[in-house]
């Protein structure tokens, strides 16, 4: 259709647009990498804005829960686009036999926002570049493209500053946090449409076997399957077009608490 | 790309629950988010909240009240529609306004309790200088007050009172029970007018179509792989290999030699684009240089005058220093002068204030050249946003060079325009009249309802009496060019012997004919005020196009089509032509 490819030329314009912004007006950019297919996009665009380059490191918050071809599709395409890979991991919670039975929060926030925030400090990295969209789940409708974080990455929600136009403000003092969103805009629909448009390599995850399929991948204990029968992007997209199902759904930590995303996320969660 | 719709209005005027009813009634709604909201309204004993749906966070649902922008994609009949949610409190103007700034399209709430109050007011001036002239407003909550037809036209009454060019629909609704949203009442049987669907609609087919100069600022420059490529976005127009560019600050030339798209081969890019190219030169570039083609040169100054909106505590004062931002291109500029400030109440304008509180006009004097365009003939280099100490606080639009007198001057001159009824005459002219007026002219419209209503109201339809009409319109409008009006004039003058008349009564030096040119079968099914069908009925002679003929300018001054282009494209090349007609 006309008006789909018309769109995702101005997701991927958009996209491009900011990540060079960004690239070019803010100080020590890392992007955060899942292996999902969000970030997997978002590292492909940045490979179209640089042309051909990723002229900044690339981080995997590694929980040690993840599924395990997650970490294998990390590797070999870490190493077949050249990627500058760093690898953070909470090893001290984890030695403290932190999982998801302690509960969900506190998992989450000691594997995932601790381990990034630990890291972040340590290798002094003020610009991070993640794959967050506005259509994923409530508190994410609340994000701005370029969204300055307090000290220890707060996300003061209530006073953002505001965006005239598609004038992105990157103004900060230094030292201060950015996170910045270049795909904020895209709906899980448009993902895949470009990701077939483009030939983008993704996890075999999200393709059904046996009747189940991940929509959303994450930690193994905490993320569940739904079921389907769509076993390639066609089929995925063509789902994606009727289905009424959140694409959370199989996410715990979602479920946790009415309004677990905001708690976690006003802490620093991505 | 969706069409973006800003959803504005005073807190809890509803604007979350139309987004979350219309979600809901075609049944695009998550199921878990509707659930969980279902739970949350179980638990406080209150009836179903569809603003829950969108105001997720915790505060919001407490406290019933929108706290920030939301956005929210609606797909309907092949279109898809984002509705940017904004907050109506006093305090979230800024808010509003930074969602509103990315939209095509406002729609405004109000409820028909509490009519047409002070934020109202503001927010409409906001979306003038914003520049989103096309507006659905709902007066909503009609179940309120029993469906009540009079309750209705007195809200209308106050709002038509308010609206000046653009294009708007006015229309009654409860959105909470979905009424007159996506189908017609039956609360509301003496309602004829369209639906919020199809207001939507008809607004969402009138998306302009991007035209206009070459414009492109520099992102970045990169130097890789021996080739020295100047990255950036195509914001207006369109640049191909070979096409020579020239650079502001500098001046410096050259001719594109290659488009830089990765994985691509490209010879074109287009407005919209993020691409980058290299140079025959390799020129030397700083980020925020603005490129453009030799014969469509950009405004360039250091001393020029911009209408603005400011959304800190503080005001702005005389001598103030401040950033400006303009794409990519940043520089600072002093405030040589306030011209006026716009007064949000009453919308007076009060001449030569020491401060500028909200909206006004500001003379800035840049340290450097800059180079921009009238906002009205290119957007993207004709808005600029403005912060102090690395926040923004304001932006605006520009609306002149300074150097040149004070508010653009035109001659006297008369704009007759022509064409059939419905095909927009009255909108293109007053949506005109607004953007001159903006622009510091002195405008008038004389249109021919009025005309007939009151000064030509002894005259019928019969040729001696359309000659008799035509001949005591063009001398108003002579009048009025002596002393210094721009004068538009609505009138269908069918003949080419009545606009000939015309002609000579003005003088042919200042008389400009404009063909405002739409297919008949187009206005026969706009029909606003309903003449056709009544021709159709026989209870109309001699109406023009059907039982009268209508003789098309064979060369007039400047031919618009209506039917193809926004209004606002209409006025943009109104304005251009009268830029360079004086």
């Amino acid at each position: 259709m006309k008006s789909e490819t018309e769109r995702l030329r101005q997701l991927e314009n958009e996209a491009i647009y900011i990540l060079r912004e960004a690239y070019r007006t803010l100080s020590k950019p890392a992007m955060l990498w899942s292996m999902g297919k969000d970030s997997s996009v978002m590292l492909a665009l940045t490979r179209k804005a640089f042309f051909g380059k990723v002229p900044f490191p690339v981080v995997h918050i590694d929980t040690s829960f993840k599924i395990p071809e997650m970490i294998r599709f990390r590797d070999i395409k870490a190493k077949e686009w050249g990627l500058d890979l760093r690898i953070s991991t909470n090893r001290q919670a984890l030695a403290a036999g932190m999982n998801h039975e302690k509960g969900r929060l506190e998992c989450c926030t000691a594997l995932k926002t601790q381990a990034l925030k630990t890291f972040l400090k340590e290798q002094d990295f003020t610009t991070i570049f993640a794959a967050i969209r506005l259509d994923e789940e409530g508190s994410r409708g609340k994000e701005r493209i370029f969204s300055p974080r307090g000290a220890g990455s707060e996300w003061n929600y209530r006073e953002q500053p505001p965006q005239f136009w598609n004038e992105y403000q990157t103004d900060v003092s230094p030292g201060t946090e950015m996170r910045v969103h270049p795909i904020l805009n895209w709906t899980e629909l448009d993902l895949w449409l470009y990701i077939r448009e483009q030939k983008i390599p993704v996890l075999d995850l999200y393709f059904a076997r046996n009747g189940r399929r991940y929509r959303s991948v994450g930690c193994a204990p905490c993320t569940g399957t739904i079921a389907s029968n769509a076993s390639n992007l066609d089929e995925v997209i063509e789902e994606l077009r009727t289905t009424k199902i959140g694409e959370r759904t199989g996410r715990a930590q979602d479920q946790a608490d009415r309004y677990a995303m905001q708690k976690l996320r006003a802490q620093g969660y991505m | 790309m969706s069409l973006r719709i800003a959803m504005v209005g005073h807190v809890d005027h509803g604007k979350s629950t139309l987004i979350g009813r219309l979600l809901s009634d075609t049944g695009q709604m998550q199921i878990e988010r509707s659930a969980r909201v279902q739970s949350l309204c179980d638990s406080t004993g209150q009836k179903f909240e569809f603003a829950f749906l969108l105001d997720a966070l915790e505060e919001e649902q407490s406290q019933g009240i929108t706290i920030d922008v939301t956005e929210v994609n609606w797909r309907h009949d092949g279109v898809d529609y984002t509705f940017v949610d904004t907050p109506g409190h006093r305090e979230f103007l800024k808010k509003m306004i930074g969602g509103a700034s990315r939209v095509e399209v406002a729609v405004l709430l109000l409820d028909v309790k509490e009519g047409v109050q002070d934020s109202f007011r503001r927010q409409m001036l906001a979306l003038d200088l914003l520049g989103v002239h096309r507006r659905i407003i709902l007066v909503n909550k009609m179940d309120l007050v029993d469906w009540s037809e009079l309750a209705w036209l007195e809200r209308e009454r106050e709002i038509r009172a308010l609206l000046i060019g653009g294009e708007h629909w006015v229309l009654p609704a409860s959105a909470w029970h979905g009424a007159n949203l996506l189908e017609s009442s039956e609360h509301m049987p003496w309602y004829k007018g369209p639906t919020f669907l199809q207001a939507l609609k008809s607004l969402a087919k009138s998306r302009s179509v991007a035209a206009g100069p070459t414009r492109f600022f520099v992102q970045d420059v990169f130097r890789w792989d021996d080739k020295r490529i100047y990255a950036g976005r195509v914001e207006s127009g369109e640049i191909a290999v070979g096409d020579t560019l020239v650079f502001h600050p500098g001046d410096a030339q050259s001719k594109v030699r290659t488009i830089e798209a990765y994985g691509e081969n490209r010879t074109k890019a287009v407005a919209g684009d993020a691409i980058g190219f290299t140079l025959e030169d390799p020129l030397f570039l700083d980020r925020g240089a603005l490129g453009f083609r030799p014969t469509e040169k950009p405004l360039i100054s250091s001393l020029i005058r911009g209408d603005l909106f400011w959304l800190d505590r503080e005001p702005i004062k005389v001598g103030d220093r401040l950033k400006i931002k303009m794409g990519t291109h940043t520089g600072f500029a002093r405030v040589e002068k306030i011209e006026h400030e716009i007064e949000a109440e009453t919308f007076s304008k009060l001449k030569d204030p020491d401060v500028l509180n909200m909206f006004g006009r500001i003379l800035f004097r840049f340290e450097e050249s800059w180079a921009f365009d009238r906002f009205i003939e290119c957007e993207p280099t004709g808005r600029f946003v403005i912060s102090k100490s690395g926040q923004v606080l304001g932006g605006g639009r520009w609306v002149d060079k300074g150097d040149e007198a004070n508010s653009v001057t035109f001659p006297g001159s008369v704009l007759w325009f022509t064409g059939l009824s419905g095909a927009g005459k009255t909108t293109v002219a007053r949506a005109l009249e607004k953007e001159l007026q903006m622009q510091g002219g002195k405008v008038v419209v004389l249109d021919g309802d009025t005309f007939r209503q009151g000064l030509c109201s002894d005259l019928g339809f019969s040729d001696s009496d359309r000659r008799e009409n035509v001949r005591r319109a063009a001398h108003v409008a002579k009048l009025l060019a002596d002393e210094g009006f721009t004068v538009i004039t609505a009138f269908i003058s069918p003949f080419k012997e009545l606009r000939t008349l015309a002609r000579e009564i003005v003088g042919a030096s200042r008389f400009q004919e404009v063909f405002v040119d739409c297919p008949i079968e187009v206005c026969e099914a706009r029909d606003v005020k309903g003449l056709y069908a009544k021709a159709r009925r026989g209870e109309l002679r001699e109406f023009t196009g059907l039982t009268s003929p209508f003789e098309k300018p064979e060369v007039p001054d400047m031919h618009l089509h209506t039917a193809k282009f926004a209004v606002q494209e209409s006025v943009r090349q109104l304005s251009a032509f009268l830029g360079g007609a004086k």
